[in-house]
Order: structure tokens, then C-alpha cells, then sequence
């Protein structure tokens, strides 16, 4: 008897003991990190770096006159003071350091293999996010950033040094570019949703970006800017028709629409997402002042117009009555023609009209040999073009021409001035972040009206407070940076 | 049946099963006579000397009240036992007997309790604290779930109820908590199986006979990893011993009321900065002077809607008056019990509604020394409420952030506003959505109705249990059991197209959408042990020794069309386009294998010792790491038996008893968490192409289960021949390696991660009182019974570098475990302050600033949870009342944040809304640098700092978490039994009068809602919200017959 219930409790013990019977532990709904190939990865992480440099910055558009609050709501205290807390721009921080760890888990992926052109295509990419997140936050985690098993509180590293690193990091892919084996990319034309493996347009993206972080550090004297410069390769910057855009195959789908459309235009059903962000008047006015036609562009006729106000727009912070009549569906959405035409557009990253006005100021800033006038024009030329304005050519001759002092290279006394007003006006809606940091790195337009709302602060804001997720999470490095304000404690390079 | 869905995994058991019966049954050729000795109730009752009259052959009950003995006809078997009298009992021809004892009345002393694996101890061996409330109690105030009949009745268990809303959601937790972020659930074994506590708020409480608490984590050694925080047994109802059949039919009503609602102002109405606008949610308007005033925007036609200007208690008026109605029906006959219950609630939200329909069937049955016993528990819900998950994440999406639940839409309606009057939305004149006055809200009824998610829980909890008992001093267990829930949601939204004819609102269309999801889980499982008991001379041993294995399954399926074509058909077939709604699958699969003992030995009937040990090992840890071993002991002395002369007309019993154990758990660790995994996003795939982001979560591959040390110190002292009895304990609970998930710098790429870290200690005195009969006589009884649980905890460690992780709330106000402070501590954002406390002002403006830094503000747990149940009785009245005090913490309303955006909270009313100087404040002086005392700067603007800083610093919504409540008033009449002598039907019937949370008294700063509530059912304590109910009162009435 005792013998037989000894037996069967080893019987037991020994099935229950089977290593298999404890081996279910395989993840069946999620692929895991083994399984998946840096062509799985790029294609996300590429649509959200995109995603996010349109979706994550509309408080900048308003700061900055192009965009302001529909007449449909009541003031956002926040933004519209400038009175910015540490909950502001949160999803900002979040997003860039998700998507990041996304081009940093396919240098993980990638390492000691041949896959170079990934590796180069990744270390581009972190360059874009960590100058955002540079010229948001000044000094942010960075060397010790994805590492969460030796630093789970990452610490600060100095803006400044981050900057320089961007610089070898550019020229890390310049080198792995040029060691590209034939077929070790596996599926890197369909992966590579930006310039669908091209060799060639990488590198002008490379050029226009180093450009880019050069003219970031105009004020400063942390790099010699023309010898930064001479490493832009003989493939030149982008040009006409070669804005840098992402589609993977954007349509009007629930969660598959241009980001932008998606944002700001409407849902796959045909309902309007947007009633929030509308015209500026600074911005609006001054281009039909200038004898713009780019308005019509960059703004859409009001779905509903009143006494014949086809375009509308508010003027930032204002807080209308409420007998106002001006609703928001009587206003100009912010999502014009120019801009954006269907759900299934490319959703640009860099603009070619953006690269001929860094150029330009390049130029004329001494940093590089050309002709800055030419580079100008063909910018304002360029912006006709990317907006599909009917006859771009002779609109663009004719704006040219109109002597408007926002063209007028000759006249013009401060020909810096005159690029970085002309670029704000040739860009609007499209990256407010580039505006904001032009603007705070130059001061121009010099007359972006300040917001109309009560008790705001002294000035528009220069930098973001570190997010209230550091100051739970991150408490001991985040602390370190001091009080931040968001009135003085400028950037670096913001002099 | 039930055996078939088994076999796949457990085929062996059934073979061993039936090897085990076949030599038996040929061993039970002998004459022995077998006998159960049972109480008046069928209880049986362990421990009972038999000797044969004249004889002396004698042997002893078992625990379970077995025993065998060699007799022939005629002998008479004397049964002695000290808590029951004598009793002969003369052998005939049968060879099993069941024999009924009758217990020595006043012998709490002799209480015996069930414990783990449903063994029948005597509470004087138990070396660890048990209560049990049972059924008269239980079920005095009819609650629906039988976790509120267990409210203020124990010490050391603190029962919250999380939100008044028709599920009646409560939150247990058993001697504080245990785990910083896992759960903190006690363990619920329903008739020896052990469930996942969700099933407590299914179970019918009239089915319980009682529920037994062990309180510690002794449980554990027996009941593995989930009895770490407390046991709740409960027994239901087998059917009697007897051929007697009892039928029972009882009828309940109740209805319920808001006993306390928001503080709101009443001087202001609609408008912005101190001026009138007529269609607006903000209520930072002029002060109320009775004027007639436009409402909203005139209507296409020109038609105009005037009010009075003054304030209306309409909004108070706006939750209807719940109900609740059960019926039930048991039959009780031998070995037999069935019972069904309907439960059917309407709540206070218009249109909520919840229904609970049950069926149990038990059954048992002895044949010899096999015993073989199955339950079937059939519980099905349907329920109907409005989806104020739906109705946030519209308007999210909308960028309207402040609407969330529904109290928020009464919020954003000014107080002139009639608001019943838009009750028929449909066709009530400005009620409609294109019509309504508020441009930035939704009219309440309009929004109950068209975010709705109607549910079906499906719940089959089966049981079978076999006993074989070879000898009276080894007994084999085996008992499988499989429990089901199947749970099927719809949310959707109804959709509202607005008219351009006739909106006059600027209302946009809200798309319609329908979402499917359906939830299934089980858990089989098979325990099978053996218990051996050996007496030699004044000692007694018993061994126990088993296995468990269990498996659990979870698979959902979710599926959604945001793209509705016919109005009304909530299909995903009815949609435009291509299938593009939201969709996807889980499945999941956990294992859990475990070999338990225990070791007792006992000696003269006052000293008793056990010895305990189990070793689990589980699927969803990694190899190395997953098999874990915990030991404890537990030993008890009864001082007065021990040296006699201790008792005295005072002292009639004295009992001292100590416990140590270890237990340890991965629950926090979920299956297939230790690797990472990528998860298609944004959009992905776009045709062909596919895309995948890394997860934002990721655990440590090696982490290790968390370990929890417990010692209990504990007497149980009786007074006064029994009348009174305390029972005193002090435990300490020491958690180390605690798994925590942290929310970690977005720089990691991570935004959580699960470490083993953190550790922290909780401790407490608990007191349980009683005192039966305080006074009796022919007519009346009186008799109180009270309880006292004082807890602390502290946190230790959190992580290196780490000092705090949040565990639940808002970004700016929520619950934290921080190194040095209770488990858990508010962090909140308060105003900046000087050194000493002030608030530092600006200069020119008077307006504070909010600090980033959150500031550390008090425990979110009661520190002192005191219940007090006085009785008395009057001839065949009887009134008991629960009292209720909880106190030492603090809580968070959000409301508060949300009140003060539209301007409807009292607070916002100060001063008349005249510019004041913040109390308490001081500024810099530009010349010193100093900060100067303010006695002038006033605050710019009223509305501003209201909706502006005042909001920002979340302390102004911190208040005392306080409370003194009477949780259950019952006055009951049991019609006198000769009323029935004619009748031969019905044996007796009864009325009762109960109430639940009669009255809540709170301290002066809440002016918010029941410090009880809670919006989740984490670890997180004191954080209410909008889309929590107000607070209610429920009376009611049952009836019951008994046939």
C-alpha cells in the first residue's frame, strides 16, 4: 500500500518535473528581438522620424505667427502665455528617445556584420533626433542613453559636445556609405522608405544635414564652420524636386494616412480632425501685404466664409468675444493645397526649399564659395515649385519682381535678414521647429508678434523645460541641469 | 464531464486513481465499523476518544470526525471530546454510522476552523490567526457582493469599495500590503479550490456558510505563492446529513441615494473673467443676481432660451435613485444543495444596469471509506453602462482633455443651468445636439447614451473531490478543478451627425464605431495529498504531504469598425472601405507545478508545533531561476491547560501562539516577459511592407521571484467563563527582492523595466473583541464585538540610485513608494516655497508658482481601520450595527483640479471671487534678495490663478482620508414559529430592514467624495476621479421564508 502511493508520488515529481512541461514560455503573439532584421525595423522608424517632425511641434507654429487658435476654443493658458511647465512637450522627449532606440537597435542588429548601409542610414537618422532633442533641451542623456542594464538614469551630457559628435557621426556614414558590399543590405530598397537605397541622395542628405548643423552653430566658435563645410561631398546638397520625404504607402486608411493629413486635414471617412490650428494673421497678412500668393498655398478657404473672407485667420493668445462670428469653420484650416493634396502624399523630412536657403546663408555668412543671391532666388523659385503653384515659374518670376522688400536682394541692408525672413515666408507650416530655431539663433523676422494673451510671460520661450516624466524617473541627473527657465536658460548656441 | 477536459494533462491521476481503488476495494472485506462524527450542522468534528463500553479498545476521530473500530452488535461506543457531550452509541447491523454530537455550549475555546486543503483544526493548535464570519453575519445587510458583508467585521482586513457603480468593485487587502506593485489580493479558496478573487463579486453570498480569513502567510506553505496575502475560505452549503429538506425563498430590495456630493459654489454662473456668456461650460461668470438671462445660442429660427439667473440644484438631481432587487431560491436536502439567485441593479447613472443570474449545485456522497464530492457553479452577468472610457477617448481626440468621466459633463454645466430639462435630448426643446447651450460640453443625457458597453460574463466554476481513507490514520485526497470565464464586450458609440441647418452650437459629428472584444481564461487544476495521523501516548503527529499543478489560460480577441454606414447596425460587416479598424489577439499559457508538506506534532492537547515546506517551480521564469523553495513553523502553547491554575473566574482560557514563515512569488512577472519583442506600429504594415518598433517594456531575463518573511506573535485570551474573548496580534512582514516595474528615463528606450530591488517592511497590531452576551435576560441580548488594526510600513530600498518609483495616479499627484516613507506616500506638486514654508509669490503679479520637484505629502493607507458591531436583541427583533472608522492617511480628488477649471468648485467661490493676497505668502524683495512677508500683492487675476497654478499645485486637492461611517444597519423580525404551527408549509419566515453606508462623516477639507474610492484596482489608494460615482446611501428590505 505504502509502496504503491510512494510510487505514484515519484511518478508524479518526475512528469511534473519534465523540463518540457515548463518550456511554454515562447511569446506567441509578438515577435521577438532574435527574430527580427533591421529591414523589420527601418521602415517604422523612418515614418516616425517624420511623423513626429510634423506632428509633435504645432505649439511652435503658433508661437512663431504662421498658425493660432481656431475661434471654436477657449485660450490654451499654457502655450499662449509662454508660462510652458515641465508637462509641456513631454511627448516630444518620449517620442524621439522611442524612435531613436528604434535606429539604435539596428546598429545593435547590425554590428560586425556587412550591413553598412543600414549602419549609416542609422547613425544619420539619431543625428536628426538628438539635434532636436539638443535644440529643445540643451543638454540631455546621450552617451549613456539605451543602455538601461548598466545606466537605468542615464546622465547629461553637455549640448555642445553632443553637437561635435554629430559631426563624426556624419562622417562615420560618409565612410560606411562608401563600403557598401553589393547585397549584404538585405531588402534595403524597399527598407529605406527616404531614398529607397540610393547611394547618391544619402549623401546630399548627409550634406544638406551637415549644412544644417552648421548653420546651427553660427553664433558659436566650437567648430571651424567653412572646414566643417569642406567635408560636404561633390554630390552637393538637395536640390530642386529632391526634398528628403518618407512613404511607405501612405492612403486613406484609419492609421495609415500621411501624418500631416492625418493631423491636420482629415480622417479616411472625409470628417475635419482639425477645428484647433488656424491662420495666423501675422503671417497671412504679411503675405498678401508682400503680394504672396503663397497664402492661398499654405492656408485653405474656409469651409464656411463669412462677408466674402475666403481666408481668415487670429491673431495668437487673442481671446475674442464671444459674440465673435468667426468660427472655425469660418477660418482657413492650416493644412492648404500647397501643403498637403491627399492622404497618400510623401511626408518630407528635409525640403529642398529649406536647402537653398541654408545654402544661401552659408554663402553669405562666408562659410562656403557660391552665390548667395542666386541661392536666394532659386529658394523662393524652389518654394513656387514645391507648392505646386500653377505657373510656379512666372509667379515666382513676378513675386520676384514685385520689389516687395521681403525679395529685394539689392535693396536689402542685412542680406542675412532678408534669407531668413524670405525662408520663414517660403516655409510656413512645413517644419515649425527649423522656424523657432532660426529664430532664436537669429532673431528674424524680428517682428513675429508676441501673444495677444493676459499676464504672459517675458518672451517667447528659447527652450523647453525638461519633461515632468525626468523629474519623476531621472530625478538626480535632471536635477543637476538647476532651474531651468524657459525665458533665459537658452541653448548653447543661442548667444 | 468534467474528467474528459482533464485527461490531456493529467491522464496519470485518473490511472492512479484507478489503481488506487482496486486493492481497496478488495481490503475493505473486514469488519470494522466505520463512523463520522458530526455536529447538529453536519460539521464534522475532529479529535473525539471512542472506546467500546466495558472494553478497552478505543481509537480517535481524525480531523475529518473518522474513525474505525472493531465492535460487533450490541457494543456501545463511548464518545468523549472536549467540546462535546458525552455521547453512547450502540452498534446494529449496519457497518458505517454517522453520529450526530452535541457541542458543549460556550466551548469558543474548542472552535474548530478549516484551514489549508479545508482541514478541520482546533483553533487552540493553530499557531497562526484566523477569523471567520459566518453566514447570519455575512449576509445581514444583503450585499449583492459578499466582500461588502465582510466590511469592518475583521481585524486586519481593510476592504475598500473602489467606485459606486453597478459592478460593486472592492479592493481586499489583508494586513496591509506585500508587494509594492504586484498584487496584494488575498488568495480566494472557494470549497478547498483555490480562484482567482474576481470570482468573490460572482458568488451568490447566500451559498456561503462562512468565510474563514487566515490572515498571515501561512496559508502559503500549503496554498503556494497566491496565499501570500491572506486566504479567504470560503464554504458553501453541501446539504444536510439528514433526510430533512429545507427549501428557503428570499426576496430583496434596496435602493440607493447620493449621500454625499462635490462641493460646488453657488454664487457664479456661466461665463469667462467676470463676464456673462451665454453658451459657455466655464462657470468663472458674473455672480448670480435672478435675472432672466439667454442660455446658449438662439436657435436657426431666432428663438431664444431664457433662465433665470440663480442657482438650481438640478445637478444634484441628475443621478437617479439606484435599485436593486434579489431573489433567491436554495433547497437544501441530503446531500444535496442547490440554490439560484437573480440579481438585478439598476444604478444611480441613468440607463446603468447590471444583472447576475446564479446557479450552484453540490453535491457528496460517502460509499465506505470513499467520499467522493463535486460543486457546479453556473454565474451569468449582463450588464449595460454608459462608457465613459469611449466618451474620453473621443473627446482626447478632440483635444478637449478636461471631459473625461462623466461628472466632469456636470462640471462643465453652470449652476443656472436646468439640467433635467434635457433629459428627452432627442426632442426636448435646446436639448438636442445641435441645439444644446454648451459649446464645449455635451449634453450628460446625450453622451450616456451614445457611449455604451454592454457586457456578458459567462463564469462555470466545477469541482470534484475524492477521498479515500484506507485506514483512520491515512486519508488520500484528490481534487481537480477547472474553472471558466468567457466575457463578452461591445463598446460603441451611436455616432451623432450634426445638422449645418440647424447647429447652432458649432457641435462637429461624433463617428459612430463599434468595438467586439471577447476575454477567456481557465484554470485547471489538480492537487493530490496525503494526510497521516499517529498518536503515541500524549503526543499526536500528522503529516501531510501533496502536489499541485496547475495551468492557466488567457486568450482575447479584439475587433473594431470605425466606419459605420447604417445608423444603428453595429457590425464590423457594416463599414465603409477597407477593414481598418483596430483588431488584434493575446493568448497566453502558465504553469505551475509544486510539492508541498507539513509536519505537526501536539502534545497533551496544549502544546502543538507544525513544521512546514514547499517547493514551486513555474514556466515563466528562466531556467535556474524558477524552482524556489520556502520553509516556515508555526507553534502554540494554551497556557491555561498547560498550568491550570492560570484559570480563574476571570481568566477561563489563555493561549499563546508564534509563527515564522518564508514565502516567495513571480506573479509580477508575466509570461513571455523575458524576452523583448518588437510590435508592428504606425500604420505598419503598408501593403507588403512591414514595419516593427521596439517594445517600450522589458524585463530582466534573470529576475528571481520575491521573497516575503513573516513572524506573528499572537494570544487569545477568553474572560468571564468565554463571554469575553481577545485576540491579539503582532506581525511583521519583511519584503525583499521585490520585483518592480520602473518607469525609467525615456533615454534608457524604455519607459518601464522589471528589476529585483526594491524591499520594505510592514507591521501590525491587530485586536478582535468580543464580547457575548454583554447582558441577557428572557426578553433581551445584547452583545458587541469590535475590532483594531493598527499598520505601518516603511520602504527600505527602491533601487540603487532610484529613491522612489510611482505606483499609481497623476503625473502630478500620485502614489509613490519612496525610500524612508510608508508603502505607499503621496508625491504632489505643491506651490514653491520658501524655507519656512511659505509660498513665494511674484512681485508684481501675486501669482505662486508650481514646484517641479514633487513634494512628499502622507501614507495613502489608513495607519488605524476600527470596526464596531454592537447588537442587541429583543424578543424576535434583533438590530446589529457595523461601524467603521479608517484614519492616519491622506487622499487625492482630482475633481478638485477639474471642478476648478470650470469654476464650479467651492473652493473657487473664496472671497467672492474678489483679488486677494495668498495667504501665507511671501515675495523677493528685488533690493535684498530676501523674501518679505506679502501683505498687499493680490493675485492679478482670479481666473487665471484658478485655472492656471492653483491646478498645477495638485496639494490644493490633497485632503485628510479620514472616516467614520456606519457601513451596515440591519433590524431584523423572525415572526414567531407558532404562527406557522397551522400551516405545515412553511417553517419560519423573516423580515429584515438593512442599510449600507448609513452615514459618512468626513473631516471639513474633503470636499470631495468617500476616501475609500479609487480610480484603479492597482496598489495605488486615494486617487478619485470624474468617472467615479458619487458616494451613496442603500436601504432596503428582505423578506424570507423558509419551507
Amino acid at each position: 500500500m505504502k509502496k504503491i502511493i510512494i510510487c505514484i508520488a515519484v511518478l508524479l515529481f518526475l512528469s511534473g518535473c519534465k523540463k518540457s512541461f515548463f518550456d511554454i514560455n515562447d511569446n506567441p503573439n509578438d515577435p521577438a528581438d532574435a527574430s527580427i532584421t533591421p529591414d523589420l525595423v527601418l521602415p517604422q522608424a523612418l515614418h516616425e522620424t517624420g511623423r513626429i517632425m510634423v506632428s509633435d511641434y504645432p505649439t511652435l507654429a503658433h508661437w512663431m505667427g504662421w498658425w493660432a487658435r481656431g475661434g471654436d476654443y477657449g485660450p490654451s493658458t499654457e502655450s499662449e502665455t509662454y508660462n510652458i511647465t515641465t508637462n509641456f512637450g513631454q511627448t516630444d522627449w518620449n517620442d524621439w528617445y522611442n524612435n531613436l532606440y528604434d535606429y539604435h537597435a539596428i546598429l545593435k542588429k547590425t554590428e560586425g556584420s556587412k550591413q553598412f548601409f543600414y549602419q549609416a542610414i542609422a547613425r544619420v537618422m539619431k543625428v536628426i533626433g538628438f539635434m532636436h532633442l539638443v535644440d529643445t533641451y540643451n543638454n540631455i542623456p546621450y552617451s549613456e542613453a539605451f543602455n538601461i542594464s548598466t545606466h537605468i538614469a542615464p546622465k547629461y551630457d553637455k549640448g555642445n559636445l553632443i553637437y561635435q559628435d554629430f559631426f563624426s557621426e556624419l562622417d562615420k556614414s560618409l565612410l560606411l556609405l562608401a563600403s557598401i558590399e553589393t547585397g549584404a543590405d538585405l531588402k534595403i530598397s524597399s527598407a529605406d522608405i527616404l531614398f529607397h537605397g540610393s547611394v547618391l541622395k544619402w549623401r546630399k542628405f548627409i550634406n544638406t544635414l551637415r549644412l544644417k548643423l552648421v548653420l546651427r552653430l553660427s553664433q558659436t566658435s566650437i567648430i571651424n564652420h567653412a572646414t566643417e563645410l569642406s567635408k560636404v561631398t561633390t554630390d552637393g546638397f538637395l536640390g530642386s524636386g529632391e526634398t528628403a520625404t518618407v512613404n511607405p504607402g501612405y492612403g486613406a486608411l484609419v492609421g495609415k494616412q500621411n501624418p500631416f493629413w492625418e493631423n491636420y486635414k482629415y480622417t479616411p471617412a472625409g470628417v475635419v480632425v482639425d477645428n484647433f490650428n488656424r491662420a495666423n494673421n501675422f503671417t497671412l497678412n504679411s503675405l498678401r501685404t508682400n503680394g504672396d500668393i503663397r497664402y492661398q498655398y499654405y492656408y485653405s478657404k474656409a469651409r464656411t466664409p463669412l462677408n466674402g473672407n475666403d481666408y481668415y485667420g487670429y491673431n495668437f493668445g487673442e481671446n475674442l468675444p464671444n459674440s465673435d462670428p468667426y468660427k472655425s469653420v469660418n477660418s482657413s484650416d492650416i493644412a492648404g493645397p500647397g501643403l498637403v493634396t491627399s492622404a497618400s502624399d510623401a511626408q518630407w523630412l528635409i525640403t529642398s526649399v529649406e536647402s537653398f536657403f541654408l545654402q544661401a546663408e552659408a554663402v553669405q555668412r562666408g562659410y562656403m564659395p557660391g552665390n548667395a543671391k542666386q541661392l536666394f532666388e532659386s529658394g523662393i523659385l524652389e518654394s513656387f515649385i514645391k507648392l505646386k503653384v500653377a505657373n510656379a515659374a512666372g509667379e515666382a518670376a513676378a513675386y520676384l519682381a514685385s520689389g516687395s522688400a521681403v525679395v529685394n536682394w539689392n535693396l536689402a541692408s542685412d542680406k542675412l535678414q532678408l534669407i531668413l525672413v524670405q525662408k520663414y515666408f517660403s516655409t510656413v507650416g512645413m517644419l515649425p521647429f527649423e522656424a523657432w530655431t532660426d529664430y532664436r539663433r537669429t532673431g528674424f523676422p524680428s517682428n513675429i508678434p508676441v501673444t495677444k494673451a493676459a499676464n504672459p510671460g517675458p518672451n517667447i520661450p528659447v527652450r523647453f523645460r525638461y519633461p515632468q516624466n525626468e523629474y519623476n524617473y531621472n530625478p538626480g541627473n535632471v536635477a543637476a541641469e538647476g532651474t531651468i527657465s524657459p525665458f533665459t536658460s537658452n541653448i548653447f548656441w543661442d548667444l | 464531464m468534467l474528467t474528459l477536459k482533464l485527461t490531456s494533462m493529467k491522464q496519470f491521476l485518473l490511472l492512479f486513481i484507478l489503481v488506487l481503488i482496486l486493492p481497496m476495494a478488495l481490503m475493505s472485506q473486514t469488519i470494522s465499523i466505520q463512523c463520522t462524527v458530526v455536529d447538529e450542522k453536519g460539521d464534522p468534528v475532529p479529535g473525539v476518544s471512542v472506546t467500546v463500553k466495558g472494553t478497552k479498545t478505543g481509537t480517535s476521530a481524525d480531523q475529518l470526525g473518522k474513525f474505525n473500530i472493531r465492535a460487533q452488535k450490541g457494543d456501545v461506543l463511548i464518545l468523549t471530546g472536549t467540546s462535546i457531550e458525552t455521547i453512547e452509541f450502540k452498534i446494529e447491523d449496519e457497518k458505517v454510522y454517522t453520529i450526530v454530537a452535541k457541542l458543549k455550549a460556550h466551548m469558543e475555546t474548542e472552535v474548530v476552523v478549516t484551514t489549508a486543503l479545508g482541514i478541520k483544526r482546533q483553533q487552540r493548535d493553530l499557531g497562526y490567526s484566523t477569523a471567520q464570519v459566518k453566514s447570519d453575519l455575512l449576509i445581514q445587510s444583503a450585499p449583492v457582493n459578499a466582500a461588502n458583508g465582510l466590511q469592518g467585521k475583521i481585524s486586519g482586513v481593510n476592504i475598500a469599495t473602489m467606485n459606486n457603480s453597478v459592478f460593486e468593485n472592492v479592493k481586499i487587502n489583508i494586513r496591509g500590503i506585500r508587494s509594492l506593485t504586484g498584487s496584494n489580493d488575498p488568495l480566494l479558496v472557494i470549497d478547498g479550490v483555490q480562484t482567482s478573487l474576481q470570482y468573490l463579486s460572482s458568488l451568490n453570498p447566500n451559498d456561503i456558510i462562512d468565510i474563514t480569513v487566515l490572515k498571515g502567510s501561512s496559508g502559503a506553505a500549503i496554498y503556494g505563492p497566491d496565499a501570500r496575502n491572506g486566504v479567504l475560505l470560503v464554504t458553501t452549503k453541501k446539504g444536510t446529513k439528514n433526510n430533512k429538506t429545507e427549501v428557503s425563498l428570499t426576496q430583496t430590495f434596496q435602493y440607493s441615494k447620493i449621500s454625499f456630493y462635490p462641493e460646488f459654489q453657488e454664487e457664479f454662473g456661466s461665463g469667462g473673467y467676470g463676464a456673462y456668456t451665454p453658451y459657455e461650460n466655464w462657470s468663472w461668470g458674473p455672480a448670480f443676481d435672478g435675472s432672466l438671462k439667454v442660455l446658449g445660442s438662439p436657435l436657426v429660427d431666432g428663438t431664444e432660451q431664457r433662465v433665470v439667473y440663480s442657482p438650481t440644484d438640478s445637478r444634484k438631481k441628475f443621478f437617479n435613485t439606484g435599485v436593486t432587487r434579489q431573489t433567491d431560491l436554495s433547497v437544501n436536502s441530503k446531500d444535496l444543495y442547490f440554490s439560484l439567485q437573480q440579481v438585478n441593479i439598476h444604478g444611480i447613472v441613468p440607463g446603468d444596469e447590471n444583472k447576475r443570474t446564479g446557479m450552484r449545485l453540490n453535491s457528496s456522497r460517502e460509499f465506505g471509506r470513499f467520499k467522493i464530492s463535486a460543486n457546479i457553479n453556473y454565474i451569468r452577468g449582463d450588464f449595460g453602462v454608459f462608457d465613459n472610457i469611449g466618451m474620453g477617448n473621443y473627446n482626447a481626440g478632440q483635444g478637449i482633455g478636461l471631459n473625461s468621466g462623466l461628472l466632469n459633463l456636470i462640471f462643465n454645466t453652470p449652476a443656472q443651468v436646468p439640467i433635467k430639462r434635457y433629459k428627452d435630448w432627442k426632442s426636448a426643446p435646446f436639448a438636442g445636439f445641435d441645439t444644446y447651450f454648451n459649446h464645449y460640453g455635451h449634453n450628460p443625457y446625450m453622451a450616456l447614451e451614445t457611449w455604451r458597453v454592454n457586457g456578458r460574463v459567462d463564469d462555470l466554476l466545477s469541482n470534484l473531490e475524492m477521498t479515500y481513507r484506507p485506514a483512520s490514520s491515512l486519508a488520500i485526497t484528490w481534487r481537480v478543478a477547472n474553472t471558466f470565464r468567457n466575457e463578452n464586450d461591445k463598446n460603441i458609440s451611436t455616432g451623432q451627425s450634426a445638422n449645418a441647418e440647424i447647429n447652432v452650437n458649432g457641435n462637429t459629428s461624433i463617428p459612430g464605431y463599434v468595438s467586439e472584444s471577447s476575454f477567456f481564461s481557465n484554470r485547471l487544476s489538480s492537487e493530490f495529498f496525503g494526510s497521516y495521523t499517529k498518536k503515541i501516548k500524549d503526543f499526536k503527529f500528522n503529516a501531510i504531504a501533496g502536489t499541485y499543478v496547475r495551468q492557466s489560460e488567457f486568450k482575447s480577441i479584439g475587433i473594431s469598425n470605425t466606419a459605420l454606414v447604417v445608423p444603428g447596425l453595429y457590425s464590423v460587416n457594416n463599414r465603409s472601405g477597407e477593414f481598418g479598424g483596430g483588431g488584434g489577439n493575446f493568448y497566453s499559457r502558465t504553469r505551475l507545478f509544486s510539492l508541498f508538506g507539513s509536519v505537526s506534532a501536539g502534545y497533551s492537547n496544549w502544546a502543538s508545533i507544525e513544521f512546514t515546506g514547499r517547493n514551486d517551480k513555474v514556466s515563466w521564469l528562466a531556467e535556474g531561476n524558477n524552482s524556489y523553495f520556502y520553509p516556515g513553523l508555526n507553534a502554540a502553547v494554551v497556557l491555561s491547560d498547560a498550568i491550570p491554575r492560570l484559570k480563574s473566574k476571570i481568566l477561563s482560557y489563555a493561549k499563546l501562539r508564534f509563527s515564522w514563515n518564508r514565502t516567495m512569488n513571480a506573479d509580477l512577472v508575466g509570461p513571455y516577459e523575458l524576452n523583448a519583442t518588437y510590435q508592428a506600429s504606425g500604420g505598419f504594415p503598408y501593403g507588403t511592407l512591414p514595419g516593427y518598433t521596439a517594445s517600450n517594456n522589458l524585463t530582466n531575463p534573470g529576475i528571481k521571484p520575491e521573497k516575503i518573511e513573516t513572524y506573528e506573535v499572537g494570544t487569545e485570551l477568553n474572560f468571564f467563563r468565554n463571554k469575553l474573548s481577545a485576540v491579539i496580534s503582532y506581525f511583521k512582514n519583511n519584503m525583499s527582492d521585490q520585483i518592480i516595474p520602473v518607469s525609467v528615463s525615456r533615454s534608457t528606450g524604455f519607459s518601464t523595466t522589471k528589476i529585483n530591488s526594491a524591499s520594505f517592511y510592514s507591521e501590525g497590531l491587530e485586536l478582535d473583541i468580543t464580547y457575548a452576551p454583554v447582558f441577557k435576560n428572557s426578553d433581551w441580548k445584547l452583545s458587541f464585538s469590535g475590532n483594531a488594526t493598527y499598520n505601518k510600513s516603511k520602504v527600505i530600498s527602491i533601487y540603487p540610485g532610484l529613491e522612489r518609483i510611482q505606483i499609481g495616479g497623476f503625473a502630478n499627484a500620485s502614489n509613490y513608494a519612496f525610500v524612508g516613507k510608508p508603502a505607499m506616500t503621496f508625491m504632489v506638486k505643491d506651490y514653491v516655497r520658501d524655507s519656512l514654508g511659505r509660498i513665494i509669490v511674484d512681485r508684481i503679479t501675486g501669482l505662486p508658482s508650481a514646484n517641479p520637484n514633487l513634494t512628499p505629502m502622507g501614507r495613502t493607507a489608513p495607519v488605524w481601520v476600527l470596526g464596531l458591531t454592537p447588537s442587541v436583541s429583543w424578543k424576535d427583533f434583533n438590530l446589529t450595527i457595523v461601524a467603521e472608522y479608517k484614519g492616519g492617511h491622506l487622499a487625492y480628488g482630482r475633481i478638485g483640479n477639474e471642478m476648478a477649471w470650470t469654476g464650479v468648485s467651492a473652493a473657487t467661490a473664496y472671497n467672492h471671487r474678489e483679488r486677494f493676497v495668498i495667504p501665507n505668502s511671501v515675495y523677493m524683495d528685488p533690493a535684498s534678495g530676501k523674501y518679505i512677508e506679502n501683505k498687499n500683492v493680490t493675485i492679478n487675476d482670479i481666473t487665471d490663478f484658478y485655472t492656471g497654478v492653483f491646478r498645477q499645485a495638485e496639494t490644493n486637492f490633497m485632503y485628510s482620508a479620514d472616516s467614520w461611517r456606519i457601513r451596515e444597519v440591519s433590524l431584523s423580525y423572525q415572526f414567531p414559529s407558532k404562527l406557522f404551527k397551522r400551516m405545515n408549509f412553511i417553517n419560519s419566515a423573516g423580515i429584515t430592514l438593512n442599510a449600507r453606508n448609513l452615514f459618512l462623516w468626513v473631516p471639513k477639507s474633503n470636499q470631495f467624495t468617500d476616501p475609500d474610492f479609487n480610480f484603479d484596482g492597482g496598489n495605488s489608494n486615494g486617487v478619485t476621479t470624474s468617472s467615479i460615482n458619487p458616494p451613496v446611501r442603500t436601504m432596503g428590505l428582505t423578506l424570507d421564508v423558509k419551507f
